[in-house]
């Protein structure tokens, strides 16, 4: 089979069991069968199979295109779909032009291999809910946003997969919708992505304006890349800048970061998919695919990268203080994409995204075993009520080990490898100070990660009854745990420290995208990237072992662990009330100007309309006069008419 | 021959037909206006007929002529029927047009 009809493969499978399981949803709201326990109705079972083979049709596809691309040159790493024009405005021409070079392939296969897992695995996870359909419908749906996302080559195009997956996004948080703080949740996290997405569109229409001179303004990836480097050095920072918020509210960096956390609302595999392994790193995906703008704007990747340091430090100081297992892990996630942000500062594209591909298999993982953990507690989600959870969860347990020490960045697992090679990146960026946030944020990172092993699994059961009722899942929910365990381990082989003797296999990937120069930093002294290694080791390992102890025994407290840290233990757990901030700095004051505002429209409006139909029925009046019903009258009036028809035409010299 | 006499004839004729057709409240006298207009306009294209020596006029006032006595049928016939529902013959009676 052709690249070409790989790609069309790739893209429409999902999108086809989306079209399929939206018609059997709409089927199944209007025939209910009752859902008894934690079974599969027919029309489910029919659902699960389409639901799962979509996205398996996908990964099948992509996995074939990628080992043909390892067969071939590396320029000729690239395949196109162009199935035609959109529309053309002006000078721009928008087509529908997929394209899947080694970068793409990347997001690509993270997409349908993680996606297919988790599709899997939410088969065991909702089955009983009533509207599984519909939850399958979304699921493939997004899965079908995000595809297209991530191998436009348009911007327009790009734009319409990063709006897609944000309406799933919404949709999926707000599954439970008849919970009204679920559905808030979800509003929350559309209402506050669409403050990125101004600065998205901004960003575009700047660049496209930049061109109109040249005569052929274009919002084409390609095309904008060959030009930016003909922009002025302010123009292209400020597009950079206003395109890097869009990612703000996508990737969810500090202050657009609130949405995140909340998002947990939803079903614990959304999570997983949405708001850990793919939609959340689009952001990332996007300024690395406009990396040629972002090289020519210097002062943009230093802002970048200071805002995800900031990012990487504060989420993580929220994560250590958080008691919902769900909350944990969403704090550490905002933390993670923050290191993805600092990579790209530094202007190591390649290893941010490096980091991105290892933190979808292990963060997928901590979400899905965290997932298993609640599902065997029949929805406890409060730490506080878990604990001695090792003895009966055999594979649940060792899988939740397993991402959390990745998370941490344990040595040899995929977690440590790309997060030391983004402390080096930042290092050879000439950055002290974003090496010493990502040291400490390192630290806290493996602190949390501990503790949440140790409050869940460790020591004596908090809840008795409960935990004694607990129950490992069913296979559809295992098998994943096992497969995206095998990737958190193994994905650091890709890109092994060259100083270990390793070969920096995943950079040399990515050379043809990003500048060979910027793929990895200028080793030049494989001594002080020992040093630093060793360094985030220990940092690691001190951290690591602090959280164990301190949560690891009988009655450990799930608050402060220091009776002097409290107040600043409050503080970071209502994430430094940012929350709170913005409430009264943005929410309030527009909430309170449209109270106030309100009495005074209701009555310019409601003039308004009193005055049109005032007007109108008067005329009605008027004109009812005229209307007496007498032959007579008519007759005059078509008199009248005719006697001014042919004045006129007399008068005006029959013209 | 000169035109302005029957051309005045015709024109004295439609006016007192359209007077006469506001004016007036019997519904007999209503038609026999009507008939006064179109025998005016009649009388016209015989004169220009006549005047420029083209045969149309004359076959378009058969074609009135015959038109004229269908709707005097029809018009009397509706009259009858009207005349059986109210008892009256004022036109001013009927202004059921006017809901």
């Amino acid at each position: 089979m052709s690249h070409v009809h790989l790609l069309a493969w790739i893209l429409f499978a999902p999108l086809a069991a989306a079209v399929f399981n939206g018609l059997l949803a709409l089927r199944s709201a209007r025939v209910t069968v009752p859902v008894e326990g934690h079974h599969l109705r027919p029309i489910d079972r029919a659902v699960a199979g389409i639901g799962v083979a979509g996205p398996l049709v996908a990964t099948l596809a992509a996995w074939t295109l990628a080992i043909d691309f390892l067969g071939r040159d590396r320029s000729l790493r690239l395949t196109e779909l162009d199935l035609g024009t959109w529309f053309t405005m002006g000078q721009a021409h928008v087509s529908w032009l997929f394209r899947v070079d080694a970068l793409s392939l990347v997001m690509v296969l993270i997409v349908t291999t993680v996606g297919t897992l988790i599709h899997l695995y939410s088969v065991g996870y909702m089955a009983g809910d009533q509207g599984f359909p519909r939850f399958f419908t979304w699921l493939n749906l997004f899965t079908f946003a995000m595809l297209v996302l991530v191998t436009a080559r348009d911007l327009v195009v790009l734009f319409l997969g990063w709006e897609g997956v944000g309406v799933c996004s919404y949709l999926l948080i707000g599954y439970w919708f008849s919970d009204a703080a679920k559905a808030a949740a979800g509003l929350k996290a559309f209402v506050v992505n669409r403050i990125g997405d101004l600065g998205l569109l901004l960003g575009m229409f700047l660049l496209y304006w930049s061109m109109v001179p040249s005569g052929q303004a274009s919002l084409d990836i390609d095309l904008l890349s060959a030009h930016v480097t003909k922009l002025s050095v302010p123009l292209a920072t400020l597009a950079a800048v206003l395109l890097f918020i869009g990612a703000m509210g996508k990737s969810a960096q500090v202050p657009l970061h609130i949405w995140l956390p909340d998002a947990m609302a939803g079903p614990t595999p959304v999570s997983a998919l949405i708001h850990a392994a793919t939609m959340v790193t689009a952001g990332v995906y996007m300024v690395a695919r406009m990396h040629p703008l972002y090289h020519h704007a210097p002062a943009a990747l230093a802002f970048i990268g200071s805002l995800g340091a900031l990012t990487a430090l504060v989420a993580a100081t929220v994560a250590c203080t958080q008691t919902n297992i769900k909350r944990v892990i969403a704090w550490s996630t905002v933390s993670q994409l923050g290191y993805m942000f600092m990579g790209l500062g530094a202007g190591a594209f390649s290893v941010g995204i490096y980091h991105l591909f290892t933190h979808a298999f292990f963060k997928a993982l901590f979400f899905l075993s965290a997932g298993a953990v609640i599902h065997a507690l029949n929805g406890e989600e409060e730490v506080g009520r878990m604990g001695g959870l090792w003895s009966k969860l055999r594979i649940t347990g060792p899988a939740f080990v397993i991402a959390a020490a990745a998370n941490a960045g344990i040595p040899p697992l995929s977690g440590f490898v790309s997060k030391d090679a983004i402390l080096v990146a930042a290092w050879h960026a000439h950055q002290p100070w974003w090496l010493a946030v990502g040291l400490l944020t390192a630290g806290m990172t493996a602190f949390y990660s501990f503790r949440l092993v140790a409050l869940v699994l460790a020591g004596p059961a908090r809840d008795k009854h409960l935990v004694e009722h607990a129950h490992e899942a069913g296979w559809t929910m295992t098998v994943p745990l096992l497969l995206l365990a095998c990737g958190a381990v193994a994905a650091g082989a890709l890109e092994w420290p060259h100083e270990l003797g390793g070969t920096l296999w995943f950079s040399a990937w990515l050379e043809p995208v990003f500048y060979p120069s910027l793929a990895h930093g200028v080793h030049a002294n494989p001594v002080v990237d020992l040093i630093l290694t060793a360094g985030s080791v220990a940092v690691v390992a001190t951290g690591a072992a602090v959280g164990w102890s301190l949560h690891a025994r009988p009655g450990a407290p799930t608050g402060s662990p220091w009776t002097p840290l409290a107040g600043v233990w409050q503080a970071m757990r209502r994430g430094w009330f940012v929350d709170e901030a913005l409430e009264r700095a943005l929410v309030r004051p527009v909430v309170f100007s449209s109270r106030a505002a309100a009495p005074f429209l209701d009555f310019l409006l409601g003039w308004m309309a009193k005055g049109v139909v005032g007007g109108l029925s008067m005329a009605g009046r008027g004109l009812a006069v005229a209307q007496s019903g007498l032959a007579r009258h008519y007759a005059m009036a078509m008199l009248a008419g005719l006697v001014v028809l042919v004045a006129w035409a007399v008068l005006s010299g029959g013209r | 021959m000169a035109l302005h006499a029957p051309l005045l004839v015709a024109a004295a004729l439609f006016s007192i037909g359209v007077g006469g057709f506001v004016a007036r409240r019997n519904v007999f006298a209503l038609l026999m206006c009507i008939e006064l207009m179109l025998n005016s306009v009649n009388l016209v294209f015989v004169t220009f007929s006549r005047q420029w020596l083209a045969l149309e006029g004359h076959v378009t006032v058969l074609l009135v002529v015959a038109l004229a006595a269908a709707e005097a049928a029809v018009a009397l016939a509706i009259v009858i029927m009207l005349f059986r529902h109210r008892e009256t013959l004022d036109v001013d009676v009927f202004a059921s047009m006017k809901e």
